[in-house]
């Protein structure tokens, strides 16, 4: 006793400076955090209400929201003295004690949402449970509780959010322009649509009816909130594993546009953004669209809450996985295969044709396969052992090794029977040759044509990418060595070039001031002209944009398979046709050249039974 | 006019120069002969308008005629008729061609022979003569090694080098190298030129394997072989041959004798799981020890094979496209064959055990060298 006692005399002589902050002025600063704009009201308002188990929310507001903001559900509603709690700062019904922060299903669960908007607004809100006669109206201002009373009103729960910021002029200020904060508001309710396809959502600016999204499937609610959006754009995923299970859409390249707003994750419903995630998906992608465009997806992640921590920023919109490499691989493979099934029988498409054909079936019996992964020599165990000198190489190389293996022991856990991929298989007829450039060729149960150009680009692409990645190519030493003569700036380029050069099997070395040498060509080429082939891709590397370590081969491997391939116009054999086609089909990516073309189309018998009706 | 000729006589002259007749020329008729009677005799040629051939047999005929038969169907005819008299009589204004067998009538439409690009003559500058033996073995050995590059044209044909009293055959695609000498042939004179493949292929199919005199007769754009009534005119390479003498390496301390059977057999085996398109195999040397061995990372396919083997040098691993190395072991003709090397990115020698009475064979391969050591 005497103690407690003593302690105010001592406050009061040392005059100490450090006081806990009254109630209003420490929700205030949280509400800094927590809403930072009308549109994070509108966020933790509809999160409630979808925790609140409503199937139906409407949303108003006016002036972008910083006149008025509603949220109207036909949740489970709360009782009287719930009514009055939830303004009280950290309270909350979601959880209960520490475990429960790991077991998180729900939306919200910090109880501060609550409080902050009411600290920094004026708000209504009323609300009744199913079981009582009569709601509830509590009307707070500045975290005062100014009234409350009984009401009659509908089930569920209303609140009104009106003159955001009124006691904060700073923050009403720093507000963006009505046409932005607007924007703001809208791309929060996309999401939340987006993530409660089975919620019935209408928005309401000032008297404009913006959205009413009915209950539906989640495809629908694409269709419904995104204008142009055609159902046929979009491939959909799914995959369930031991960890995780992920499923979505992702639009056809086709169907990519300028602007990266038509991406979405979600994990547990919980909109996320996750730029590490985010290249996951554009990594599958690669090769199919253009630098500067982006393509739809929307990404459902279900994962248990234990493996994820939504707690680390306060509007929750991004979160840390304990083993996100994981999640990254999973992601990646599952989208690539999503997008390489759609890809693997590409139809024939003639507007003319196409208008009169039916849709057509998938053949009997088919079962999409798993892809397979990447053969690497790097995977196979007899490598180590067979290829001492490879382990003379740099760390970088080990290094690679290793990831690799992480890679494989994930994939095999997805796809734990290693099998192909669904390819083509080419039947047993012979190939034949059109006007030097298409191959024709025949499967179970259609025809193949092959652009022989466009798809030995394809093949030689991705060998040369293997060959400055892990698999270099041999070089056939020359008798002759060539001395090629280049112009200063080329020299440098060149400098530049080598180490990629010589990985694809170029022996060069500097010389001089501004020679090359050419000791040994790439031995699948080495009846090339050395010193035109080298003058081309010197020629041409000048002129493509470069960045970055990553592109610069890709882009080598770009050149050299557009240079070095069998060109339109050469008669083949009826064995190379074959090579060429078999090696095709063990491309990873087959139906397209690196620069986006077509390699071959199919067409199926059953096409080709409509066209002779 | 008419002409009575046997069946087997006429198909075995028509097959020594058929080779010469391409298919779907620029000029339709080189598809066709030349049948060309002066007198008694009958000079049959074809032309590519590079290389001409030109034979000759004694027929009994009764006036003098120039006509150009299409070959294809005069030689599927022949091929299937049995040995027998044939008389052809051809029209000579409409230059039909009907050839009466002993039960048949056969009637091909030719055309006039002024029309037939006129078969170069016979004009050498200079001329010397070899055994067609000696001829067709330099040719089995070198000409494998030419390039295919139509744009190193001097590399599509073989360097034949006269000198007083040796004679040197140099074929190379810039990746191996064939060098054969030949010590009895004494031209007598000095100089070099270049023949293209495709007349030697010819010459090969064609040329006896016996003491027959070649008479090589030669100037500065054509080369001319004649042999037993048959003649060979080709337009020679007009290129500079590359300096052949300064990439065969000198020192070369890497000695390593094998059983040329078993090394090829070998090679053949490993290279199955080779890399498709590099061919690559690997020689391992250490001790008396040979290990061949391939990897294809694509399919994950490997091989090794062990043989045993005189080696006198360092221990040493060197890589090789096996194609080149069982082309050159073709060309091979002892028990034992040598490899010869010093580096494993510089050339690899590779020769005959014991070297032929008055020959000198050398062969020469670069090596494939993987990037990563």
């Amino acid at each position: 006793m005497i103690a407690a006692k003593a302690i105010p005399e001592i406050i009061v002589f040392m005059s100490d400076i450090i006081r806990l902050l009254p109630e209003h002025v420490a929700n205030q600063i949280a509400a800094g955090e927590v809403v930072q704009r009308p549109a994070s009201v509108v966020k933790e308002l509809l999160d409630n209400s979808i925790d609140s188990g409503a199937t139906k929310v409407d949303l108003f507001f006016k002036e972008a929201g910083k006149l008025l903001i509603q949220v109207i559900d036909n949740g489970k509603g709360m009782s009287p003295t719930d009514a009055r709690m939830c303004w009280e700062r950290h309270a909350t019904s979601k959880i209960k004690q520490v475990d429960d922060l790991f077991k998180l299903r729900t939306m919200g669960f910090r109880g501060e949402a609550l409080a902050s908007i009411a600290a920094v607004a004026q708000v209504e809100l009323k609300t009744k449970r199913e079981e009582d006669e009569l709601g509830t109206q509590i009307g707070i201002e500045a975290s005062e509780v100014k009234r409350q009373e009984y009401v009659a009103c509908p089930k569920g729960t209303s609140i009104l959010v009106k003159n955001l910021f009124y006691n904060v002029p700073a923050r009403r200020n720093f507000l963006k322009s009505n046409p932005v904060e607007t924007r703001h508001i809208l791309n929060e309710s996309i999401r939340i649509a987006l993530a409660n396809p089975q919620i019935h959502l209408t928005v309401q600016h000032s008297d404009t009816r913006v959205y009413d999204l009915p209950a539906t499937g989640l495809k629908g609610r694409i269709v419904q909130l995104f204008e142009g959006r055609k159902p046929e754009d979009l491939i959909t995923f799914e995959e369930e594993t031991s960890m995780i299970k992920v499923s979505g859409f992702v639009g056809t390249p086709t169907s990519a546009k300028k602007t990266r707003d038509e991406q979405f994750f979600f994990v547990n419903s919980r909109f996320i953004k996750d730029p590490y995630l985010h290249h996951a998906i554009m990594g599958c992608y690669e090769q199919l669209i253009e630098k500067e465009q982006f393509p739809f997806y929307l990404v459902n992640i279900e994962i248990d809450p234990r493996e994820i921590d939504v707690n680390i920023h306060p509007t929750k919109t991004e979160i840390k996985f304990q083993d996100e490499r994981s999640v990254y691989l999973v992601l990646k493979t599952v989208i690539k295969k999503a997008l390489g099934d759609f890809f693997t029988v590409p139809m024939y498409e003639s507007s003319a044709i196409s208008s009169f054909l039916p849709p057509a079936p998938l053949p009997e019996g088919y079962v999409p396969k798993a892809p397979e992964p990447k053969k690497q020599a790097t995977l196979n165990p007899l490598f180590v052992q067979s290829s001492t000198y490879k382990r003379d190489t740099t760390k970088g190389w080990e290094k690679m090794f290793e990831t690799r293996s992480a890679e494989q022991n994930v994939l095999s856990a997805i796809y734990p029977k290693e099998e192909k991929i669904a390819r083509e298989e080419l039947g047993s007829a012979p190939l034949l040759q059109l006007n030097a450039k298409y191959i024709f060729a025949t499967t179970i149960n259609g025809v193949l044509i092959i652009n022989q150009q466009a798809a030995h680009e394809r093949i030689l692409f991705e060998k040369y990418l293997a060959a400055a990645e892990y698999n270099p190519i041999a070089s056939q030493q020359k008798l002759f060595p060539r001395v090629i003569e280049l112009s200063k700036t080329d020299f440098e380029l060149a400098g530049e070039l080598i180490p990629e050069l010589r990985l694809m099997g170029f022996d060069v070395t500097e010389f001089g001031q501004h020679n090359l040498i050419v000791h040994g060509m790439p031995a699948d080429m080495s009846q090339h002209n050395e010193e035109q082939l080298i003058l081309d891709i010197l020629a041409d590397y000048r002129q493509s944009a470069l960045e970055g370590d990553e592109k610069r081969k890709e882009n080598l491997a770009l050149l050299l398979s557009k240079r070095a391939g069998i060109k339109n116009g050469t008669k083949l054999e009826e064995h190379d046709m074959r090579q060429l086609a078999e090696q095709l089909f063990y491309c990873d990516q087959p139906t397209f050249t690196p620069g986006g073309k077509r390699t071959y189309i199919k067409l199926l018998a059953d096409q080709i039974e409509t066209l002779f009706k | 006019m008419k002409f009575v000729v046997s069946t087997s006589n006429l198909l075995s002259h028509l097959q020594l120069i058929d080779g010469v007749v391409v298919s779907k020329p620029i000029i339709p008729i080189l598809e066709n002969f030349l049948f060309d009677i002066k007198g008694n005799k009958l000079f049959i040629s074809s032309t590519d308008l590079e290389t001409s051939m030109t034979t000759s047999i004694e027929v009994e005929s009764n006036e003098d005629i120039k006509v150009a038969i299409p070959s294809r169907l005069l030689m599927d005819t022949l091929k299937t008729l049995p040995e027998q008299p044939l008389t052809f009589s051809v029209d000579a204004s409409t230059f039909s061609v009907e050839i009466h067998t002993g039960s048949g009538r056969y009637k091909l439409s030719g055309q006039g022979g002024d029309d037939f690009p006129k078969v170069p003559e016979v004009e050498g500058d200079k001329s010397f003569a070899m055994p067609a033996s000696v001829l067709l073995k330099a040719i089995n050995k070198t000409v494998f090694a030419t390039s295919t590059d139509e744009l190193r044209l001097n590399l599509t044909g073989v360097y034949i080098q006269l000198m007083k009293d040796q004679v040197t055959f140099v074929a190379t695609d810039a990746n191996r190298l064939v060098r054969f000498i030949r010590k009895d042939v004494k031209p007598g004179v000095e100089e070099a030129f270049i023949v293209p493949k495709k007349a030697l292929n010819l010459l090969k199919s064609s040329l006896p394997n016996d003491d027959t005199t070649v008479k090589v007769d030669f100037n500065k754009s054509n080369a001319f072989f004649s042999f037993e009534g048959v003649n060979l005119i080709c337009r020679l390479i007009d290129e500079k041959y590359p300096d052949y003498r300064a990439v065969i390496p000198s020192e070369n301390p890497n000695k390593l004798t094998v059983i040329k059977q078993s090394f090829q057999s070998a090679i053949k085996r490993i290279s199955i799981y080779s890399n498709k398109t590099t061919h690559q195999i690997r020689l391992k040397l250490a001790g008396s020890e040979l290990v061949i061995s391939a990897e294809d990372f694509d399919f994950a396919n490997e091989a090794q094979d062990r043989l045993s083997c005189h080696y006198d040098g360092q221990d040493m691993e060197i890589g090789f496209n096996s194609r080149y190395l069982i082309d050159m072991l073709n060309a091979i003709d002892t028990d034992d064959v040598c490899l010869e090397m010093s580096q494993p990115n510089r050339a690899g020698l590779m020769l005959p055990a014991i070297q032929a009475d008055n020959e000198d064979m050398l062969m020469l391969v670069m090596p494939m060298m993987l990037n990563n050591y």
